[in-house]
């Protein structure tokens, strides 16, 4: 009995790689995400971001937020590829997930969106503040925008807001513009100005400002005008992305299907912008859009192909990389003219910027400086929505060798006069030595 | 309380602080036991002038209180008018004050009004804003009843002035319809600028939930908003800086004033002026410049270590034939002192492989000697040297016995 079930789990352990569906590096469209709720309500009251999420492809695992199963990773591999945390009330998870595991989820390179509003915990603040934004300090405080708020839903607090202020790049938010204002009911965030790596992607008008609905103005706002940003992106240094939302409501059904008018404009919007500004963005978040790969790195001296151990100074040579980006479905060329190669000891000696051929292959070349040591080709890219490209390949630099110089200069003319003349003149010398008389 | 909301209804128009105080005047003090439980947050004394028509003391004088009461903070303005010589005598602190001011029941309160003073000081090395409520111009109507069509936000009696200290400040009056026409207020390391404004929703002085001051800057779209106080004291300073790319801007900086609050009310968002940064020359406000960021950077192309420089080819060549005639000097010494090469048949003759094979080997030796200066290894060069070295050791023993052979018998 205990043979047969040997034997069973031997076959399972060999067949396991192959029963997994394993991760592959060539794509690299997050697949397995789990979805935290506050409440299993919110299933179905954001099921067109659901829905269209579940369309693109991805396998998508509801749980509750206090959940006592819950886990991100079994026998030290990560269960899933990406989090969605719409459960703003939680204050302790449940299961084994807590600030440190999300933290840890995000540092080994995957991707989380955060949902949250007015009832935001301080474990959700918590875990914005890591990634690099601080929703406003006064947990009532919410975005009041008495200029440009969502008129069709004016209910009287102008909470409900209408924003246009989109980044301005085209990876992130898709090559369409957004068509309608997006609907914006929740908190205000600031960018933590020390952290380079958040992006504003909507942000408050200049006329909103963050505070307390039910008593007055006691002091000066904390969050003021534009520089509220309403929704923002992370992308850290590992290419994981996180996306934090102030409000949870961003995503519903409702927003998505409601009308829009600005106040105090009279053009109506059938349908906000908001299903358009959201799966644009998630298909970024989830790295369906602006992943970089590049291969092909290969530097050779002009004029030959194979690859050298070593260049000498004065040499020259030529590089070139091929870049591509993954369109979601397959990697295309990546074109752009800025992508640029130093040639780097302590610091850039050389820095070129690579030429293309529109087809993803970037070459260039120049001449190995005049000074010798261990250099590195080195590519850093780093462009707004992008995945950072950091690559480098070691080369040693050599002098002249003593037979490489030039042999004959004309300064020294009168030394090479000198030395064949004695030589010249030790041969007649030792013909007269032998046949004098 | 309900005295004094009778006494607001029935008596204070808005914007008169003289007629306030003249009511006071005309119907005395007045108690209000409530006031017992309420503690001074902050406080601030405001003298104010006499009123015309009437005697009053010269130390009447007004505080704008924040006082805290249960759990909210209501700001009151306090009208102090029955004169009390030991107000000004005293060394104590306002809230203090204040706090036996109120359980003495001496002061009348009224809701604060709409009214705001923005200051905008600048410091020798940076700009900062403070922001406080100082000079009261009017009192509010405590109960208007609720407008049925959408009330409009504006404000009235706005002043902007530019103050340098201890000269008289630069005023300027302020509209929300249009923006200044007068040339933009020009502001110096050393300057102060203050907006003084009462918000009025349909012309009636009244108090937004928001009133802005937003700075920005044309060139970038940067803007800063500053929030008028519309009820603090004047010691709990904000202090802000504004960003040094205001300092640097070219064009003037645009100032609007938002107001707004909820409701159907029209909010109020209006450019009312510019005003025109002046760096102080002297000591210069360091800009930092702008971060690297997704942005590719300047090309380097190394700078190659210029040719070794040699002297012109006319001077090497005439050295070199300097040197080169010695050579035929040196034979011509030679053949004058007797030189010559007569034994050559005697000696090949005699041993001519050993002869020919020496010769030739001192030569090759030589040649490889250049080949090893132009182009060859040392690791070329000693084979071959090893070879044409034995060759030379062998054939020259023999050459050199042949010549020893000669010289015993007496030919040399």
């Amino acid at each position: 009995m205990e043979k047969t079930l040997l034997f069973r789990a031997s076959i399972l352990l060999f067949l396991l790689p192959f029963l997994c569906s394993s991760f592959s590096s060539e794509n690299p469209t997050d697949r397995r995400i789990l979805v935290l709720l506050d409440d299993l309500a919110i299933r179905s009251s954001h099921s067109i971001f659901f829905n269209s999420l579940k369309s693109r492809g991805f396998d998508l695992d509801f749980k509750l937020a206090e959940d006592p199963k819950l886990s991100l990773k079994r026998y030290g591999q990560y269960l899933y590829d990406g989090l969605i945390l719409f459960s703003p009330s939680i204050k302790r998870f449940g299961g084994s997930l807590d600030l440190a595991s999300v933290l840890e989820f995000v540092d080994s390179g995957h991707d989380l969106i955060i949902g949250a509003d007015s009832s935001a915990s301080d474990l959700i603040r918590d875990i914005a503040t890591e990634c690099g934004v601080d929703f406003d300090e006064d947990a009532a405080a919410v975005v009041i925008d008495h200029t440009s708020y969502a008129a069709s839903e004016a209910e009287g607090d102008h909470t409900l807001i209408a924003s246009d202020d989109f980044i301005q790049s085209d990876v992130i938010l898709g090559e369409k513009k957004i068509a309608a204002p997006v609907l914006f009911r929740g908190i205000g965030h600031s960018l933590n100005a020390a952290n380079s790596l958040v992006l504003k992607v909507l942000s408050a008008s200049p006329s909103a400002y963050s505070a307390n609905l039910k008593t007055k103005l006691s002091s000066p706002p904390s969050l003021t005008g534009s520089a509220i940003s309403l929704v923002s992106v992370v992308q850290a240094r590992n290419n994981a992305r996180v996306l934090l939302s102030g409000s949870l409501d961003l995503f519903s059904n409702r927003l998505f299907r409601s009308a829009v008018q600005k106040a105090g404009t009279s053009i109506k919007y059938e349908k906000s912008g908001n299903e358009q500004f959201v799966t644009e963005l998630s298909k970024w978040i989830f790295h369906e859009r602006g992943h970089l790969k590049a291969v092909n790195v290969k530097h050779h001296k002009a004029g030959e192909t194979a690859e050298p151990a070593m260049y000498r100074i004065n040499d020259d040579l030529e590089y070139s990389v091929d870049i591509y980006e993954w369109s979601g479905t397959s990697w295309k060329p990546y074109v752009a003219d800025d992508v640029q190669v130093q040639f780097y000891m302590m610091s850039p000696y050389v820095l070129k910027t690579l030429s293309n051929d529109q087809k993803g292959h970037y070459y260039t070349s120049f001449r190995v400086p005049d000074v010798y040591g261990v250099f590195q080709f080195k590519v850093e890219y780093q462009r707004l929505g992008y995945t950072s490209l950091s690559l480098s390949k070691q080369i040693p630099v050599r002098p002249f060798r003593h037979n490489e110089y030039e042999r004959f200069i004309t300064a020294a003319y009168p030394y090479y006069g000198a030395s064949f003349s004695s030589m010249a003149g030790f041969f007649v010398f030792t013909i007269i030595y032998l046949y004098n008389k | 309380m309900a005295c004094a909301r009778a006494f607001a209804r029935k008596q204070i128009l808005p914007g008169s602080l003289e007629g306030a105080i003249r009511a006071i005047i005309e119907h005395g003090n007045y108690n209000n036991n409530r006031r017992r439980k309420a503690r001074v947050v902050n406080a601030l004394e405001q003298p104010l002038s006499p009123v015309a028509g009437h005697h009053c003391s010269t130390n009447t004088s007004a505080f704008v209180v924040d006082v805290t009461r249960r759990k909210a903070t209501r700001t009151m303005i306090h009208l102090r008018v029955a004169a009390d010589a030991s107000l000004h005598e005293t060394t104590r602190p306002p809230v203090e004050f204040l706090n036996q001011c109120l359980l003495d029941n001496t002061w009348l309160t009224i809701e604060a009004p709409p009214i705001a003073v923005l200051v905008l000081v600048s410091r020798k090395d940076y700009w900062s804003v403070e922001m406080k409520l100082t000079d009261i111009f009017g009192v509010a109507v405590a109960l208007l009843p609720s407008l049925s069509h959408a009330a409009s936000w504006s404000f009235k009696d706005a002043t902007l002035s530019v103050a340098t200290k201890g000269e008289e400040p630069f005023k300027q009056k302020l509209s929300p319809d249009t923006p200044s026409s007068s040339p933009p207020a020009s502001l110096t390391a050393s300057n102060t600028l203050k907006v003084v404004l009462t918000a009025t929703e349909d012309g009636v002085g009244k108090r937004p939930h928001q009133a802005f001051l937003t700075i920005a800057e044309q060139d970038s779209g940067l803007e800063e908003s500053f929030a008028f106080v519309l009820k603090s004291d004047g010691k709990g300073k904000s202090q802000k800086d504004l960003p040094f790319q205001f300092l640097a801007s070219s064009k003037p900086l645009q100032a609007s004033i938002t107001l707004g609050t909820f409701g159907d009310s029209v909010p109020l968002r209006a450019h009312t002026f510019d005003i025109d940064v002046h760096l102080d020359p002297v000591n210069p406000q360091a800009i930092p410049s702008p971060p690297e960021r997704y942005a590719s950077k300047p090309e380097i192309h190394h700078i190659f270590r210029a040719d070794p420089r040699s002297p012109p080819k006319l001077v090497s060549v005439v050295f070199t034939l300097a040197i080169i005639v010695t050579l035929p000097v040196l034979l011509g010494a030679w053949l004058l002192l007797g030189g010559n090469i007569s034994h050559v048949g005697k000696a090949l003759s005699a041993s001519p492989v050993a002869h020919s094979l020496f010769l030739g080997s001192v030569l090759a030796m030589e040649g490889i000697f250049f080949l090893y200066y132009a182009s060859w290894t040392l690791f070329q060069t000693l084979p071959a040297a090893a070879v044409v070295g034995a060759v030379a050791y062998v054939s020259g023993s023999r050459a050199l016995t042949e010549v020893q052979e000669r010289r015993f018998a007496g030919a040399r």
